[in-house]
């Protein structure tokens, strides 16, 4: 299958994964744009399983554009200033879905190691082994960053509801 | 909750234990309650991040990256050699109709390239399944599923029409021009018929003698589309005469 139609194909995929590590739609998009650039030119390699090679380009390109902004924002204000975006565009919005909204956050707040294996493993249904490749860690690493990033997503998630109930 | 347990838990949640561990863990699932909890509570977590995540696959594409794929089309494809075998009609009425290609789905006002196009050009075939207008919209308006319609230099043979969630009309179709086709499905929206999927495809004629294989026709992201936004299952004859009327006025 040809670099174009791999890119075709999974671009539903490509979009979320974007948005999963980027927490913002906007940025997402950017991310997806920078990222079909990229694997355009350089083409599918041969022998090489298509769906890592694009998260590998992906995430590596993210790490890039982090390592490149002059001040890292702090995840809450990076997602205040994505839902200003978002109702600046006029894009569609979980009015009233304060549950999604929440996971979001809770989701930007993790460390950017976290989210990526949390959304490879969680959300893209990777392997342990998939993801190892991906991100170029241990099979060992990937199990604890997991549990960690779940751990966290748990605590609060689950301390907003306690706050909310009181 | 203990460190220990987490691990265990989100190995389990991705099937990672070995089967001692995951017998001994699903022993203590059903004699801890706050540790099935637990459980439960991170299986809804993720729920509902697949949810949100997913909702980026809503929103149209950039103009700027439906440019930059459109540019990029491949060459089209070229038929087989002289050995053929005569292929099997399409059902006329089916629910999962039968074409492979890459395929994207969209949201709502986009617009993307296609990577196989008819001897044509691509540009007219996918012009009309992009904006339907004309008597492209009229046969989409009036076309009962299970027929076909010339429109310009194409056909459109109408598959099928569903309810979607959002209670919108919709309807899947194949347009096709000589041996290139889309398969598509289209929304009716404020009046207007809006494309929220396309897949390109071969078109298999009745008389066709090229050889064709089953898996060539199959688009899967139509399947994926319907079966994440359809409402129940596909109308009837009669359902669909009556939204068709109904969505006319």
């Amino acid at each position: 299958m040809e670099t174009r139609e791999v890119i075709l194909q999974e671009l539903p995929r490509l979009r979320r994964f974007a948005y999963a590590l980027t927490s913002s739609k906007a940025d997402a998009d950017d991310l997806v744009q920078n990222t079909v650039v990229r694997l355009l030119k350089a083409g599918l390699p041969e022998n090489v399983a298509p769906i890592p090679w694009m998260m590998r380009v992906c995430k590596n390109l993210w790490i890039d554009e982090l390592r490149s902004r002059s001040v890292r924002m702090k995840a809450a204000d990076q997602i205040e200033r994505d839902h200003e975006q978002q109702d600046d565009a006029g894009s569609r919005q979980l009015q009233g879905n304060l549950d999604l909204q929440r996971v979001n956050q809770a989701m930007a707040s993790l460390s950017d190691e976290h989210r990526m294996t949390l959304s490879l493993i969680a959300i893209e249904g990777m392997s342990y082994a998939e993801a190892a490749e991906v991100l170029g860690v241990p099979i060992g690493t990937i199990m604890s960053r997991l549990a960690r990033a779940r751990k966290q997503l748990h605590q609060k998630l689950n301390n907003e509801l306690l706050v909310t109930a009181k | 909750m203990k460190e220990y347990d987490i691990l265990q838990l989100s190995a389990y949640m991705d099937k990672q234990l070995d089967a001692a561990a995951t017998a001994e863990l699903e022993r203590r699932l059903e004699q801890e309650p706050e540790l099935r909890q637990y459980l439960e509570q991170l299986g809804a977590i993720e729920d509902d991040l697949r949810l949100e995540l997913d909702s980026i696959n809503d929103e149209p594409l950039p103009e700027a990256l439906q440019q930059l794929l459109a540019e990029d089309a491949g060459s089209p494809a070229q038929p087989e050699g002289d050995n053929v075998v005569a292929f099997p009609n399409r059902r006329s009425r089916q629910f999962w109709p039968a074409a492979i290609a890459a395929s994207i789905t969209l949201g709502l006002g986009f617009i993307f390239g296609m990577n196989q196009y008819s001897a044509n050009g691509p540009g007219s075939l996918m012009d009309q399944v992009l904006q339907p207008s004309g008597a492209f919209a009229q046969a989409l308006d009036s076309q009962a599923s299970g027929t076909a319609a010339p429109v310009g230099s194409s056909q459109i043979d109408m598959e099928l029409s569903f309810v979607h969630h959002n209670g919108a009309l919709c309807r899947q179709y194949l347009v096709h021009s000589q041996q290139s086709a889309i398969r598509s499905v289209s929304c009716k929206t404020d009046g207007q018929w809006k494309t929220v999927v396309m897949a390109p495809t071969v078109y298999a004629a009745a008389d066709n003698t090229q050889y064709l294989p089953a898996s060539a026709q199959e688009t899967p992201a139509i399947i994926s589309y319907l079966s994440e936004h359809m409402a129940g299952i596909p109308l009837n004859a009669e359902q669909e005469r009556q939204q068709l009327e109904a969505t006319a006025k």
